[in-house]
């Protein structure tokens, strides 16, 4: 396969395009079929299997499922693929492509990857074929419908990340609503998921309105909402102060912080296991990515502006949320308190500015992806057999499953960051970068280390140690093959991707 | 260091062989001690300080596992959240001084911070919290000390020791004596030269250990479990330990935890035997007379007394009398609180030493009738690691010091 023609940057050609010449009446599906192994394909493949899927009747669901689950384990492996093609010297764009869309606004589908959007591309592929497994047996109506949302939904994630295109990233960063909104209002487990679904909805909604109006004043001044373009353009500090307040909105709804994150907890529970597999592994860091790509490099000046503030409410946050998931009854609610908990980590580490505390929040990111998803997964797993989430009625789950209580066991004790998984790497180092800038907010944040074990080895001993309860528990099954599988990667994610540890020590060496 | 953990270790290993045989987790059980042995090694053999951490935490990590081991008891669970939670609060001191040190030498590889140490001495380096500028160096020593109070279990963060005898009693022999106690000496002994710098720091060591190893040692003359008297004799040493390191004098504090891990396992091994013989029964008053049924358990434990007690030319002896010795010769205000402070223990250990051999040996016996008709001494497999332990009581410190 030949390597993907990566163009130069270009200033002032937003339009630059990588596609050989064509006349302009040939349909799109052309074009994309004429790259292969390019973003384009990567994009289309889940679109191009729920299109399939639609054809097959719904009595056949088997059959559904297993093409779902094909389609989405060749989307991972192409998103694979990629990566070992991408060239990690250089910082540019790669596997860089156009689709020209208004031509005359400068606004085009300008898509690429660069070593921060690779990851989460393939984070959000891994994600996926275990969403589609987890409902293999538990989904009993609209079965094929599951399916498609769920491929719908990785089209639509994949192209936030690739986007490069400041109007198509807030139009696909919104348009992933949609599909958890269906999953929620559908698949959720009471009556309470209607709320839910649109508390999360509107929510996130209100925020991103905002967003919009800045899009479009920026849009007005420059001209353009090519980001490389807009990377170059020197906003006046007023205006980069009300751009990033309306980013800010927007953002900060997804991330979530502290006065805004109340939808997280609603949404997570009354989401299906695998939506809120997706929603904590791959929602949350829309709003991180946001950040990361949007903020922090297009306002430098109003970034230093807020950077107390951003600390502030993040400092607030880790603390609130730890001691609110000490009080929390609900399984499901104490892991997504704690996942608010880890993305304020994040965004401390990520308005540090230095490179530990950016490489940490990036790593942070990617091992909360893993971990918190597979702790939903182990809440799945005992929701499926006793259809409860409250933790008194759980006990003694070691003596009846003992390989849950170790898979448990891991993922709780990556949860509390122990040295030796993978969030470890990434939450010392943010605490390093947090340090150098401001001691009093590393403090509070290592506090926050001391709450996040107290939480997390609580619900442990709630819920696997003691005596079993045998006036509530009634099944006594170890997780089955399907399950097993399911935890497989993520156990191999959760423990390697600490690997790099020689990583941060040639940093700070 | 590495002698004293291998050695210590292998023989709990070895000891506990024959003491959970009749448990159905015991391969979980060598598994979980073997965690201990590793964590503690990393931690130990670590050239820089993000090697110490992960070492640091996982031997909390191994704590938790190995104190809920019979997780169906309450008690049990408790006491490991305790642990855990209690090391959290010390890792929480030592992460912010690896931070600290991060952020002032620019590296964490330990050589090139002892090196730089003195070039940041002076008091224009300085951290600025809360708006309140303060003096590097003090921080960082201190928030590393606060890292050793949580893992030594000094006065302070002390509350996980005595309950985290729930565990199974070759735990507390593996880690009470040789690997989560001690860990937090050895990272003060390592990192010593930027402690020689803030004299604030060495002095709050020096106070913390003292009050520690007097407070443990008087409240060790009452209890009455034969498992807790050991627990608050590990507290007191480990307090002399620290205010070893406190006046300051690292080379003398590392040989005190040397004959320590010695000198403490080998009661807490025949402690063990002692217990195990009397159908888990830990309660002293119950126990007596045994100095007949369990020759060898007594000889053992006749060794292992006297040696933390500093009997003449025992193990004890050659750093516990050091340390007292250089407390007295020091002529500031934490010297001589220190000594003063560390006399107490010395006449508090002797006295609960002896009345733990006495009420469990040689008073009248007072124990249940089942217990008694079938009490049996310690099999061989648990009687080698003693023996190996008395040995190292009786001669380590005579061999070792230099």
């Amino acid at each position: 396969m030949d390597k993907p023609i990566t163009p130069p940057f270009v200033l002032g050609a937003p339009s630059a395009v990588v596609l050989p010449t064509n006349p302009p009446n040939v349909s799109m599906l052309r074009q994309f079929c004429e790259c292969y192994f390019d973003l384009s394909g990567l994009i289309l493949c889940p679109v191009l299997g729920s299109i399939i899927l639609l054809f097959i009747p719904n009595s056949r669901i088997r059959l559904i499922r297993f093409i779902g689950l094909c389609v989405s384990l060749l989307t991972f492996l192409y998103s694979l693929v990629l990566w070992m093609q991408f060239d990690s010297s250089t910082a540019e764009f790669q596997f860089v492509g156009t689709i020209r869309w208004l031509p005359h606004e400068n606004i085009n589908l300008y898509m690429g990857l660069d070593g921060i959007s690779l990851f989460f591309v393939v984070l959000t592929t891994f994600l996926i074929p275990i969403c589609i497994l987890v409902g293999w047996s538990s989904i009993e109506s609209y079965g094929k419908e599951y399916v498609i949302v769920f491929l719908i939904c990785e089209f639509l994630m994949i192209a936030v990340f690739c986007m490069l295109d400041l109007l198509l990233f807030y139009v696909f960063f919104e348009s992933v609503l949609i599909p958890m909104f269906i999953t929620i209002g559908v698949w959720g487990s009471r009556r309470r998921k209607i709320r839910a679904a649109y508390q999360f909805f509107l929510y996130t909604l209100l925020g991103s309105v905002f967003m919009l109006l800045a899009i479009l004043l920026i849009f007005f001044q420059t001209g353009t909402t090519d980001l490389q373009i807009l990377l170059t353009t020197e906003f006046s500090e007023r205006r980069q102060i009300f751009l990033w307040i309306a980013f800010f909105a927007s953002f900060s709804v997804k991330v979530p912080m502290v006065p805004v994150h109340i939808w997280l907890p609603e949404a997570h529970v009354e989401a299906p296991t695998a939506g809120s597999v997706i929603l904590a592994g791959i929602l949350l860091k829309l709003g991180t990515y946001g950040f990361l790509r949007f903020s922090i490099p297009m306002f430098p000046e109003a970034t230093l502006c807020f950077t107390p503030f951003i600390y502030t409410l993040s400092a607030i946050a880790i603390l609130y949320t730890s001691l609110t998931t000490l009080r929390q009854i609900d399984l499901k609610k104490i892991i997504a308190y704690s996942s608010v908990a880890h993305m304020n980590f994040v965004t401390i580490g990520m308005f540090s500015l230095n490179i530990q505390g950016i490489g940490g929040s990036i790593l942070l990111m990617l091992s909360h992806g893993l971990v918190s998803s597979a702790l939903f997964l182990c809440v799945g797993v005992l929701y499926d057999r006793h259809k409860t989430r409250l933790v008194k009625y759980y006990g003694g789950l070691v003596s009846t499953m003992p390989n849950f209580s170790t898979i448990f066991l891991f993922f709780t004790l990556a949860n509390m960051s122990l040295p030796g998984t993978s969030s470890f790497v990434g939450e010392f180092l943010i605490f390093v970068g947090a340090f150098q800038i401001n001691s009093l907010v590393a403090t509070l944040a290592a506090l926050g280390m001391i709450l996040g074990a107290a939480y997390s080895l609580w619900l442990y001993n709630r819920a696997v140690l003691g005596n079993v309860k045998p006036n509530f528990l009634h099944k006594f099954s170890d997780p089955n093959g399907r399950e097993v599988t399911i935890f497989l990667p993520l156990i191999v994610g959760g423990a390697t991707v600490e690997l790099p540890k020689k990583w941060p020590k040639n940093k700070m060496v | 260091m590495l002698i004293a953990v291998t050695f210590v270790s292998s023989s709990v290993h070895l000891y506990s062989i024959s003491y959970m045989s009749e448990d159905p987790h015991s391969p979980r059980f060598m598994c979980y001690s073997s965690i201990s042995t590793f964590f503690m090694l990393m931690s130990v053999t670590g050239d820089n300080s993000i090697q110490l951490f992960p070492g640091w935490e996982g031997v909390g990590l191994a704590s938790y596992l190995l104190i809920n081991f019979r997780f169906t008891r309450l008690q049990a669970d408790k006491a490991a959240i305790k642990a855990m939670l209690v090391n959290r609060v010390g890792d929480f001191g030592l992460a912010l001084g690896i931070l600290g040190r991060f952020t002032l030498f620019q590296t964490v590889d330990s050589s090139t911070i002892f090196a730089r140490a003195s070039a940041f001495s002076e008091p224009h380096n300085s951290f600025i919290f809360c708006n309140v500028r303060f003096h590097a160096i003090t921080v960082i020593c201190i928030s590393l000390s606060i890292g050793a109070v949580g893992k030594s279990a000094q006065i302070g963060l002390h509350t996980r020791l005595p309950d985290a005898m729930e565990g199974p009693t070759p735990v507390s022999a593996l880690i009470h004596a040789a690997t989560t106690a001690t860990a937090g000496v050895s990272m003060i002994a390592r990192c010593s030269p930027p402690f020689e710098y803030p004299p604030t720091a060495l002095s709050t060591i020096a106070f913390a250990g003292a009050m520690t190893s007097s407070s443990a040692a008087t409240t060790g003359i009452l209890q009455n479990d034969l498992k807790r008297v050991i627990a608050y004799s590990t507290r007191s040493q480990l307090g002399y330990m620290i205010f070893a390191c406190g006046i300051p004098n690292y080379s003398v504090s590392v040989f005190h935890l040397m004959n320590h891990a010695f000198s403490k396992a080998l009661p807490s091994s025949s402690a063990g035997s002692v217990i195990h013989a009397m159908s888990d029964e830990q309660d002293m008053r119950k126990m007596g007379g045994l100095a007949s049924s369990l020759p060898l358990t007594y000889a053992m434990m006749l060794i292992g007394s006297p040696s933390p007690i500093g009997f003449p030319f025992l193990t004890g002896f050659y750093s516990k009398d050091v340390i007292s010795e250089l407390a007295y010769t020091k002529y500031t205000i934490s010297g001589n609180f220190a000594f003063w402070l560390g006399s107490v223990p010395v006449f508090s250990t002797s006295h609960y030493s002896f009345r733990s051999l006495f009420l469990t040996f040689l008073a009248p016996t007072n124990p249940f009738g089942r217990d008694i008709l079938r009490c049996h001494d310690a099999p061989i497999p648990m009687a080698i690691p003693l023996i190996a332990l008395a040995f190292g009581s009786l001669s380590v410190g005579y061999l070792a010091k230099v």
